[in-house]
C-alpha cells in the first residue's frame, strides 16, 4: 500500500493538469486569438448584434468622417439605419480597404475588425442604461483611424491607371499608418457588386517577391556577420553561376558593374554581389537574420491582420542559385508590402520595428476614452550602428543609385528600389521603400505596383511626390 | 479529544450547507433569469424545484449510508448545471436531462450499495469480462440509426438507443482494479488491448482514448514504473503509426480530416466533416470572452453537436471563460477528492477502484475539452455531467457511486477501529 500512496499523489498531480491544462490554453487563446474570431465573417453573433446596436462614426485622425449611420423612419414609423461613407468620393475609394463596407467585401477592415468598439461591446452596464432611457437606442463607440484621408486621395491620383499594387505610408517612430491603399480599390457607396480582385487588401494580404528591396535585409545580415564586408570589393560580369545545375543569377538587363565597393553595388542594386553575399553568408544566418526582422512570425497586431511573411517553403536549408536569388530578393521569399514598409521603418528608428496601427482612439458616446493610442515596440532587429549604417548605404541609393528620382531638394531621403521578377508575368513589380531620415517628418513608406516595370523609374518617382507632400513643401 | 473531533465536523458541517445553500441560491437565480425572459410557468416552477431537489439530495442520501458529503455537493452541482444548460435551449430536453440525473443518482446509489456490501469480487469479475465483451460486440449486430455519424457506438431498439462503451466503463474500472490489485499486469494489458480492439473496430477512438488512459493510469499507480508506462506508451506509438502506413485511406482517412481541422480549422471550413465545428466553438467562446455573454443571451446553438459534445463550448459562451475555469476547478476537486478517497482506503482493490474512478472522469474531461478549445484534435466524447443523454450522464454518475462506495467503506472500517480503540482505552482504565 505504501508505493500506492506515492504513486497515487503523482497520478493526482496528472488528473488535475489534465482538467485544468485544455481551458488554460482555451484562454491564452482567447488572449491571443479572440479578436480573430470575433470579427471573423463567419460570425454570427456579431451580425445579429449589429441589427440592435447603432455602430459609431470612423473618422480620419484629422476628423474626416468616413463612416456613419444615418437614421431615419420609413413611412411605417420603422426606424431605418444606413451607413454612409465619406463625402468626398475619391476618399471614399481611397480608404475603402482600411474601412471596409457593410458587406464586409474587405475581410478584416475596420467595420469589421472593430466592431468591439463600433458596436459597444466594451460599453459597460451604466452606459447601457443611460443610453437606452435617454434615446432608447444603443450607439456604438466613435473610432478615429490613425490614417490621413487627405493623403490616401492624394496617393489615389498618383498611383499609375490599370495597374494592381499597394501603397503603405507609416510614422516609423510611433508605428502610425498614415495610408494602408491597395489597388484597384472602389467606391463603397455606389458599387453594386464588387470582385475578389478589387476587394482584395493588397497591403496586408498580398504575399509576393519583393525583389531587391530585400537588400536591406541580406545587406544586415552581411554586416552583422561578416567581418569588415564593407572594405571588400566584388566583381561583377553581370552574373554568377550557382549549384551542379549551373543555373545563374543575373543582374538587370544582365549588366555588368564592373569592381563595385558593397557600398555602391547596393546603390546600384547589383545581384551578383547581393547572390555572392548569399552564398557566403549561408542559409543559416540569412534565415535567422530574415526571422529578426518578423518573417516567419505569426503576426497578432492589435488593430489590423497582416499575412505571414516567409522566408521560404519549407524549413530546408536552401542552396546554391534558390539560396542566391534569395539574398537578392526572389526565389521563394513571399512578403507583404505592409511588412516591407515594416522593415524600412526599424531602419529608420534605430533598429527598433513598431507594431502597425490603425486605431488612434475609440469614444463613447459619453465621451469615455476606450482605447487610448500608446506606441507598442514590435520587436529590436538590430543595434543602432547596424541601423546608421544601412540607413547611410540607403541614402546612397537615393542620391547617386537606382532610386535617384525619389530625391527631394533639401531633405535626406533614404530608400531602395526593387524589380521583383515573376515568372508567370510579362512585366516586372515595380517596389520602392524608403523613409525621410528626419525627426521632423518620420514617415516611411512603401510602394509596389504589378506588372509595371522597374522600381526606380515606376515607383520611386510616386515617393518622391508622397515625400514631398509630407514635407509640406 | 473526542470532543474537538465533534466541533471540527461540526464547522465543516456548517460550511457544507453555505456551499449548498450557494448553489441553491445559483440556481435559483439563473431559472428566475430565464423565467424573465420566457415567462413560463415551468421555468418559474423549475426555479423552485431545482435547488428543492438539491438541498434533499443533499440532506437525505447520506441518511442511508455515510457519504462523502462534499462530493454529493459538487455533483449535484454539476447535474444540475447540466440541466440548466439544456433548460435554456429547450425545455424539453431539460426536463428529460433531470429525469435522467435523476435515473443516476439511484445508479449511484445502487453502485454505492455494491461496493459498500460486496466483501469479495473474486466470484464477480468472471462475469464482468462477460459483460463487457458482450455489450461491445452489441454495436456490430444492432445498428442504431446514429450509425453513420463517424463511429458507430450506438445500439438501438425502436426509440431506445444507448451507447454500450459508456455502461461497460463501469465494469472495466472493477476488471482493472482487480487485476492490478492481484497484480496481474500481463491479464490487465491483454484485457486492455482486447477492449481497445473491439472500440477501434467501432471507430470510436475517443471511447479508446478514454480507457486507454485510464488503464495506464491504474497501471502506473499500481506499479509506480515509470519504465513500464514509458514501453507501452511507446509500443502505442510505433502500432498506431504502423497502422496508419497500412490503413491510411481507409480507416485513417477521418483520422486524417480531423488532425487538418485542429492544425487550421479555417483552411477547412467550407469542406464537409471540416473545420465548421470547431470554428463555430472558438468563436462561440470568443463572443462570451472572459465574462459572457449572459444567460439567454448566447447563440451557441450554431455549433452542430452543441447539445452534447459541445456542450462546454456553450458555457463559455454565456458564462465567460472565468466561470468555465471555475468549473474545470470543481471537475480538478472532484478528481483531487477521489485520489484522496483512494489514499484512506485500506485495500488495494478498493484503492485502485477509487482512483480509477478519479482517473476515467479526468481522461474524459481532458479529451472533450482540449478538443473544444482546440488544445488537442477533437474527438466526440461527451462532457462529464453537462452533456446531452441518458446513458453518459448514468455512467457518470454511477463512477461517482463507486467513489462514494469507497468513502463510505473507509468511514464503516474508521468507525469499527474508532470502537475497537475506545474499547481499549476504557480496558486500560
Amino acid at each position: 500500500m505504501k508505493h500506492l500512496r506515492h504513486s497515487m499523489r503523482i497520478v493526482a498531480f496528472f488528473l488535475v493538469l489534465m482538467i485544468l491544462l485544455p481551458v488554460g490554453y482555451g484562454g491564452y487563446s482567447l488572449i491571443r486569438y479572440g479578436t480573430r474570431w470575433r470579427t471573423s465573417e463567419y460570425n454570427t453573433y456579431l451580425s445579429s448584434l449589429k441589427n440592435e446596436v447603432i455602430p459609431g462614426n470612423i473618422t480620419d485622425r484629422n476628423g474626416v468622417l468616413l463612416a456613419t449611420t444615418q437614421i431615419s423612419a420609413d413611412a411605417d414609423g420603422e426606424i431605418v439605419k444606413k451607413r454612409l461613407y465619406a463625402q468626398d468620393a475619391a476618399v471614399r475609394s481611397s480608404v475603402v480597404h482600411v474601412v471596409g463596407d457593410t458587406r464586409g467585401n474587405v475581410k478584416n477592415a475596420a467595420e469589421n475588425f472593430l466592431a468591439e468598439y463600433l458596436y459597444g461591446a466594451n460599453m459597460t452596464y451604466p452606459e447601457r442604461l443611460s443610453q437606452l432611457s435617454g434615446s432608447g437606442m444603443l450607439r456604438g463607440d466613435n473610432v478615429q483611424l490613425t490614417v490621413d484621408s487627405a493623403l490616401c486621395a492624394y496617393i489615389n491620383s498618383l498611383f499609375p491607371q490599370g495597374h494592381s499594387g499597394a501603397v503603405v505610408v507609416m510614422n516609423y517612430k510611433t508605428g502610425e499608418l498614415l495610408a494602408e491603399m491597395s489597388f484597384p480599390n472602389y467606391d463603397p457607396q455606389f458599387t453594386p457588386s464588387v470582385s475578389v480582385y478589387q476587394a482584395l487588401n493588397r497591403a496586408t494580404r498580398w504575399l509576393s517577391a519583393p525583389g531587391s528591396t530585400y537588400k536591406i535585409v541580406t545587406l544586415t545580415s552581411a554586416l552583422q556577420n561578416m567581418q569588415s564586408a564593407a572594405e571588400r570589393t566584388f566583381t561583377c560580369t553581370g552574373g554568377v553561376l550557382f549549384g551542379e545545375h549551373q543555373r545563374n543569377v543575373m543582374d538587370y538587363g544582365a549588366a555588368a558593374h564592373g569592381n563595385v565597393s558593397l557600398k555602391n553595388a547596393f546603390a546600384q542594386s547589383c545581384n551578383s554581389t547581393f547572390a555572392i553575399l548569399a552564398a557566403e553568408l549561408g542559409d543559416k544566418a540569412m534565415r535567422k537574420t530574415a526571422e529578426s526582422f518578423g518573417i516567419g512570425d505569426d503576426f497578432t497586431f492589435r488593430d489590423l491582420v497582416v499575412e505571414n511573411s516567409a522566408y521560404a517553403n519549407s524549413q530546408v536549408a536552401l542552396m546554391g542559385a534558390d539560396l542566391a536569388w534569395t539574398g537578392a530578393g526572389q526565389n521563394e521569399l513571399a512578403v507583404t508590402p505592409l511588412h516591407m514598409c515594416m522593415i524600412a521603418s526599424a531602419v529608420a528608428n534605430g533598429g527598433v520595428m513598431m507594431e502597425p496601427r490603425l486605431l488612434l482612439s475609440a469614444t463613447g458616446v459619453s465621451g469615455i476614452e476606450r482605447a487610448p493610442f500608446e506606441p507598442i515596440v514590435y520587436r529590436t532587429v538590430m543595434d543602432p550602428q547596424t541601423a546608421a549604417t544601412v540607413r547611410e548605404y540607403m541614402r546612397s541609393v537615393v542620391t547617386n543609385g537606382t532610386g535617384r528620382s525619389a530625391s527631394v531638394n533639401g531633405l535626406a531621403i533614404c530608400g531602395k528600389t526593387g524589380t521583383a521578377e515573376i515568372d508567370t508575368q510579362n512585366q516586372d513589380n515595380a517596389w520602392f521603400v524608403g523613409f525621410i531620415a528626419d525627426d521632423r517628418y518620420p514617415y516611411s513608406l512603401c510602394i509596389a505596383v504589378e506588372e509595371a516595370g522597374t522600381g526606380g523609374s515606376i515607383a520611386a518617382p510616386i515617393a518622391q511626390k508622397i515625400f514631398t507632400y509630407l514635407s509640406g513643401k | 479529544m473526542n470532543i474537538a473531533l465533534k466541533a471540527r465536523k461540526k464547522k465543516r458541517r456548517t460550511q457544507l450547507s453555505a456551499l449548498t445553500g450557494l448553489v441553491m441560491l445559483f440556481f435559483f437565480a439563473a431559472f428566475l433569469l430565464l423565467f424573465l425572459k420566457d415567462l413560463s410557468l415551468q421555468t418559474l416552477l423549475m426555479a423552485v424545484l431545482t435547488p428543492l431537489a438539491i438541498s434533499l439530495i443533499v440532506k437525505l442520501l447520506p441518511r442511508l449510508f455515510p457519504m462523502d458529503r462534499m462530493l454529493l455537493t459538487l455533483i449535484s452541482f454539476l447535474c444540475a448545471l447540466g440541466v440548466l444548460l439544456q433548460y435554456r435551449y429547450s425545455p424539453g430536453r431539460g426536463m428529460t436531462q433531470a429525469f435522467n440525473c435523476g435515473v443516476g443518482m439511484l445508479s449511484m446509489i445502487g453502485c454505492a450499495l455494491v461496493v459498500r456490501h460486496i466483501k469479495n469480487f473474486k466470484y464477480l469479475i468472471f462475469p464482468l469480462i462477460l459483460f463487457s465483451c458482450g455489450m461491445l460486440a452489441l454495436p456490430f449486430i444492432f445498428r442504431s440509426a446514429n450509425a453513420n455519424k463517424g463511429a458507430t457506438a450506438w445500439v438501438g431498439y425502436g426509440s431506445f438507443t444507448m451507447q454500450p462503451s459508456e455502461l461497460v466503463k463501469i465494469a472495466v474500472l472493477f476488471i482493472f482494479a482487480y487485476f492490478l490489485s492481484r497484480r496481474k499486469i500481463i491479464s490487465h494489458i491483454l484485457f486492455t488491448g482486447l477492449m481497445l480492439g473491439f472500440l477501434m473496430l467501432q471507430r470510436d477512438l475517443g471511447t479508446a482514448a478514454i480507457y486507454g488512459g485510464t488503464s495506464l493510469l491504474m497501471l502506473y499507480a499500481a506499479t509506480s514504473s515509470p519504465l513500464l508506462i514509458g514501453g507501452i506508451l511507446g509500443a502505442g506509438v510505433g502500432g498506431i503509426t504502423l497502422m496508419y502506413m497500412l490503413f491510411k485511406n481507409s480507416y485513417f482517412r477521418t483520422v486524417q480530416n480531423r488532425i487538418n481541422n485542429w492544425l487550421d480549422p479555417f483552411a477547412t471550413y467550407d469542406q464537409l466533416g471540416g473545420g465548421y465545428q470547431i470554428v463555430q466553438a472558438l468563436i462561440a467562446h470568443s463572443n462570451g470572452g472572459w465574462w459572457g455573454t449572459g444567460l439567454g443571451l448566447g447563440n451557441a446553438s450554431v455549433i452542430p453537436e452543441f447539445r452534447t459534445d459541445f456542450i462546454f463550448s456553450a458555457l463559455i459562451n454565456e458564462f465567460g471563460m472565468i466561470f468555465a475555469v471555475l468549473v474545470l476547478c470543481v471537475y480538478a476537486f472532484i478528481a483531487l477528492r477521489g485520489v484522496d478517497i483512494a489514499l484512506r482506503s485500506s485495500s488495494a482493490f478498493h484503492s485502485l477502484l477509487a482512483l480509477g474512478c478519479a482517473a476515467i472522469f479526468a481522461v474524459q474531461t481532458f479529451i472533450i475539452i482540449g478538443g473544444i478549445t482546440k488544445f488537442i484534435p477533437m474527438t466526440g466524447v461527451t462532457v462529464p455531467f453537462l452533456s446531452y443523454g441518458g446513458t453518459s450522464l448514468v455512467s457518470c454518475i454511477g463512477i461517482m457511486g463507486i467513489l462514494q462506495g469507497v468513502a463510505s467503506r473507509n468511514e464503516r472500517l474508521l468507525r469499527e477501529d474508532e470502537k475497537l480503540a475506545d474499547a481499549g482505552e476504557e480496558g486500560v482504565r
